[in-house]
């Protein structure tokens, strides 16, 4: 069963991964470093 | 005669899982922080990569080479950006290593483990406060979450702005201005750079950069002194990033077994275990007990060799 879970939840990740990479995500983390505001 | 010495050797030599781990840890506290050579160095040219890992490293810190998964998704959400990546993050690392990473990668966890090992002494609390405790980190995530998320959701809807105000410079993230490696990575070596030029020390208001300076040292010291008084005391009651790590710790394909034939039920993995875990208590074909780190203290301790990976 845990097995299947995990099988499961590495997919899900993967898929998101994949997702992140077609929306180019990456290039918006890249902007996040320093944020102005914070102490 | 020789090969019986040559094999007698070879089962009594016991690989040094702690000083591995913490040669790791050392590398990984330097790789993390490297871009603060840039500093010493500026002719080097290492740039900010945008891969989240699951420990703390502070996205707030400019020394920071990879920032930390929930500092991430705390951002992404207050802009309000759907946190795809980090989740992605969370959902692969978590299934196959669970939280591998908090024992070996984490500098926080690093600078606990110095301070476990200049102590000496894995000093246990009583089962009752342990389990109770052990709720804190799961209620400072859920507390991450919703105000994240809540306020994800009123920008998203175009309603959030005054929220945003009334969260002030925790609208980013709750923990993220106060948390100890902001303070340790990002606050302290700002003050120790520019001091009352940095503008951290301001007292105009409740909300003012001077407050909020003052509570992420008060929770630094917090840290400090907790690390001191109970082993790994973060990772195991505070941190929330641990707590996100632990939910998929349970099923994660990297876990340890116990061989049952070898196990003399000494008890030296449990009193060495710096997360208080019961291993003799744990089923033996294998166990992912969720506050487990796969520190592996625990298969170095093991005098009969019972304790081991298993993978899946």
């Amino acid at each position: 069963m845990r097995k299947i879970i995990a099988s499961l939840c590495l997919t899900a990740g993967l898929l998101m991964l994949v997702l992140g990479l077609y929306v180019d995500q990456f290039s918006y983390l890249k902007m996040l470093t320093g944020i102005p505001g914070t102490p | 005669m020789a090969s019986e010495q040559k094999a007698a050797k070879i089962q009594s030599f016991k690989f040094p899982y702690s000083l591995f781990r913490n040669l790791i840890q050392f590398l990984a506290f330097f790789a993390l922080n490297l871009l603060a050579f840039r500093f010493v160095y500026p002719f080097i040219e290492i740039n900010f990569i945008p891969v989240p890992v699951p420990v703390l490293s502070s996205l707030n810190s400019s020394y920071t080479l990879l920032g930390g998964v929930l500092d991430y998704f705390q951002v992404m959400l207050s802009h309000p950006l759907f946190p795809i990546i980090p989740l992605a993050i969370i959902l692969v690392i978590g299934s196959v290593f669970g939280r591998f990473l908090c024992g070996w990668v984490c500098p926080m966890g690093f600078i606990q483990d110095l301070i476990l090992k200049m102590k000496g002494v894995t000093t246990k609390v009583s089962l009752r406060k342990h389990v109770s405790l052990i709720r804190v980190k799961y209620f400072v995530l859920s507390l991450i979450v919703f105000f994240s998320s809540t306020l994800a959701l009123s920008l998203f809807l175009q309603a959030g702005s005054g929220y945003e105000d009334a969260l002030g410079p925790f609208a980013e993230g709750i923990l993220l201005p106060i948390a100890p490696e902001t303070t340790l990575f990002n606050t302290i070596p700002r003050l120790v750079q520019a001091g009352m030029e940095s503008g951290l020390l301001n007292f105009t208001s409740l909300t003012s950069s001077g407050y909020i300076v003052l509570l992420g040292l008060v929770l630094l010291a917090i840290f400090f002194v907790g690390a001191y008084m109970v082993p790994w005391f973060w990772c195991r009651y505070v941190c929330p990033t641990g707590a996100l790590m632990a939910i998929p710790m349970r099923f994660s394909f990297l876990g340890l077994k116990r061989d049952p034939s070898k196990c003399t039920k000494c008890g030296d993995c449990v009193e060495i275990c710096p997360m208080q875990i019961r291993i003799l208590d744990l089923p033996w074909e294998k166990f992912n007990d969720p506050e487990c780190t796969l520190c592996l203290e625990c298969v170095g301790a093991c005098s009969s060799g019972a304790l081991a990976t298993k993978m899946p």
